[in-house]
């Protein structure tokens, strides 16, 4: 083997250890850029229990529950999905001519942004019970 | 090692791969026994492969070879994949995918290290690939003319129906067909018993036939593209390199307007639009699934009826879009190697991942993951292009960088060559590896 074979082994070998933290600020950013957006939509939404609560989604991907709401003649215009603990893992905007969406279906431990999952667990059932 | 020994190794070698290809194709297939028996001997294979190639390269071992930019490219792009685990959103599926991939890519370095030396080990691994292949496309028709509903995937409104042979859908023994072709070129321009060179063209045709059949237009552009590899790589003539490139395109195009021509069921009379119950409208499930919300009539107000054709990309090309932005939310590493999580939310698409290995990588490992890969397989086959590497390639050579030219455009179409239990990838892997071996081999011959 020669040196130069050699030296970039050893070039390689610092480089792989030098993206460890490049690839872990490179998740963390990805993660507030998303959780930026669940904050946008959930400011949008208001209160969890109000009269434009319109929809629910029950065990969507990783065991998400989700709740719709209305604006205007659009049954589905805001959309928050979350797990059994509250934690936010994504939203919907369909307001435009397109769905905004805010995701981190891959890596749902990383969103800190929650609501009371409790309560939005209660509405969910609620709505998909019969009598709603 | 005894030349006895060596032959014995090789044969065992050649038996093991062509049932490995075999095993794999047929493991998903729709024949619930046979793809009992496939998915239950498929490991075992693999692992008895791995031992008799690693008895073989112990015996070859004062000539045993691979070329060092190869073992520092692929052995860099494993380290990287491994590195990875430190980001990535699932560290345990990263490391365990990882490990299966780096067994089959040292399977396929042990292969191509005792070739170097011994130019007959290269072709019989070449010819059990051949075998394999062969199986399948023999498997395939008699599993057609016995029991035509599972060697078919019926018309639909989408799509004419489509062969799909031993496989589970019409695009999976389709590429193992492919990486088949340029082998089965090779093999026929071979000198020979003029029987076994026509076996090899008649292979060839079968599995070019099944492809169209299949209407695998990935598997279509790859196998014949790949083909024109193999006749510019070959010792031929320039007359005939010209004439054999003009035929492959003509049969490329005949094959590609006959997909053209089974026709999709036809449309069903549309319905008056009715009131959606309210109870229907508070499931928004059933009204707009998530899974289906990109391209859905719900936002289109169209008739939502997809139609495959010959050259449109549809809802995969939705697919692939959107799996590219989810990739530029971390586009520098990703998401970790094997932890793709791709988020289907495409209307008419039915699948789990992009269906693109090189947007797959770049999901898992970024801009850099999917550069490694691409510089591993430039170091791997671009010197075959040196021109004194090419004035001396045997067709053994021509057909294995053929068959990993195919592997590598469909890559395009598939996403598998990351992914140790894709049924192409222990045939991708070898060919390639195979095929960076034939600067070392001709510096020995």
């Amino acid at each position: 083997m020669t040196k130069r074979f050699w030296s970039a082994a050893a070039v390689a070998a610092a480089v792989l250890l030098a993206l460890i933290p490049v690839g872990r600020w490179e998740a963390h950013r990805h993660a507030r850029h998303e959780m930026a957006g669940f904050r946008r939509v959930l400011a949008a939404i208001g209160p969890l229990d109000q009269s434009s609560l319109d929809a629910y989604r029950i065990g969507i991907g990783p065991g998400l529950d989700c709740l719709l709401y209305k604006r205007g003649a659009n049954p589905y215009a805001l959309e928050v999905c979350f797990q059994a603990s509250g934690r936010v893992v994504e939203t919907y905007d369909r307001r435009g001519s397109s769905p905004k969406i805010w995701s981190l279906r891959e890596d749902p431990s990383s969103s800190s942004v929650f609501v009371d999952g409790r309560r939005a667990i209660a509405l969910v059932q609620r709505l998909s019970s019969p009598r709603s | 090692m005894s030349a006895t020994t060596r032959e014995r190794l090789a044969l065992a070698t050649a038996g093991l791969l062509a049932l490995l290809v075999v095993a794999d194709t047929a493991s998903s297939g729709s024949v619930r026994s046979l793809r009992m028996l496939a998915r239950n001997s498929r490991g075992a294979l693999l692992v008895v492969l791995f031992l008799v190639v690693l008895v073989a390269a112990i015996g070859a071992r004062r000539t045993w070879r691979i070329r060092p930019w190869v073992a520092l490219a692929l052995g860099g792009l494993l380290l990287f994949f491994l590195d990875s685990a430190a980001w990535s959103v699932l560290p345990g599926t990263t490391v365990k995918k990882l490990a299966a991939l780096a067994g089959i890519v040292a399977l396929a370095a042990l292969v191509a290290g005792v070739a170097t030396s011994w130019p007959r080990w290269g072709l019989v691994v070449l010819d059990a690939l051949l075998a394999g292949v062969g199986v399948v496309v023999a498997a395939g028709f008699i599993l057609w003319l016995f029991d035509s509903s599972s060697a078919v995937q019926p018309a639909s409104v989408q799509s004419a129906a489509r062969f799909t042979g031993l496989g589970h859908n019409p695009d999976a023994a389709a590429m193992v067909l492919a990486i088949g072709m340029p082998i089965a070129l090779a093999r026929a321009l071979s000198p020979g018993a003029r029987l076994a060179r026509a076996s090899c063209w008649a292979l060839l045709l079968a599995a070019a036939a099944e492809i169209t059949a299949a209407d695998s237009r990935g598997a279509l552009v790859a196998g014949f593209l790949s083909l024109l590899v193999v006749v510019w790589l070959a010792p031929m003539s320039l007359r005939r390199r010209i004439g054999g490139s003009a035929a492959v395109v003509a049969a490329l195009v005949v094959c590609a307007a006959i997909t053209t021509i089974p026709s999709a069921l036809p449309a069903p009379a549309t319905k008056p639009a009715q009131a959606i119950p309210k109870s229907d409208v508070a499931d928004a499930e059933k009204v707009l699934p998530l899974e289906q919300e990109i391209g859905s009539p719900w936002w289109t107000h169209r008739s939502g009826l997809l139609r495959r054709s010959l050259l449109g990309s549809g809802a995969r090309g939705s697919a692939l879009r959107g799996a590219i932005d989810q990739g530029l939310g971390r586009p520098a590493l990703g998401t970790g190697f094997g932890a793709e999580e791709f988020v289907n939310r495409y209307y008419g698409y039915n699948s789990g991942n992009p269906e693109d290995g090189y947007v797959g990588l770049f999901m898992q490992t970024g801009v850099v993951g999917l550069a490694l890969f691409l510089v591993a397989v430039g170091v791997c086959l671009l010197p075959l292009l040196r021109r004194r590497v090419r004035a001396r390639l045997s067709n053994t050579y021509a057909g294995a960088a053929g068959a990993a030219v195919a592997g590598l455009l469909l890559g395009l179409s598939q996403s598998y060559f990351h992914s140790a239990g894709n049924i192409a990838a222990v045939p991708f892997w070898i060919v390639l590896l195979l095929a960076s071996s034939a600067p070392l081999a001709l510096v020995d011959a």
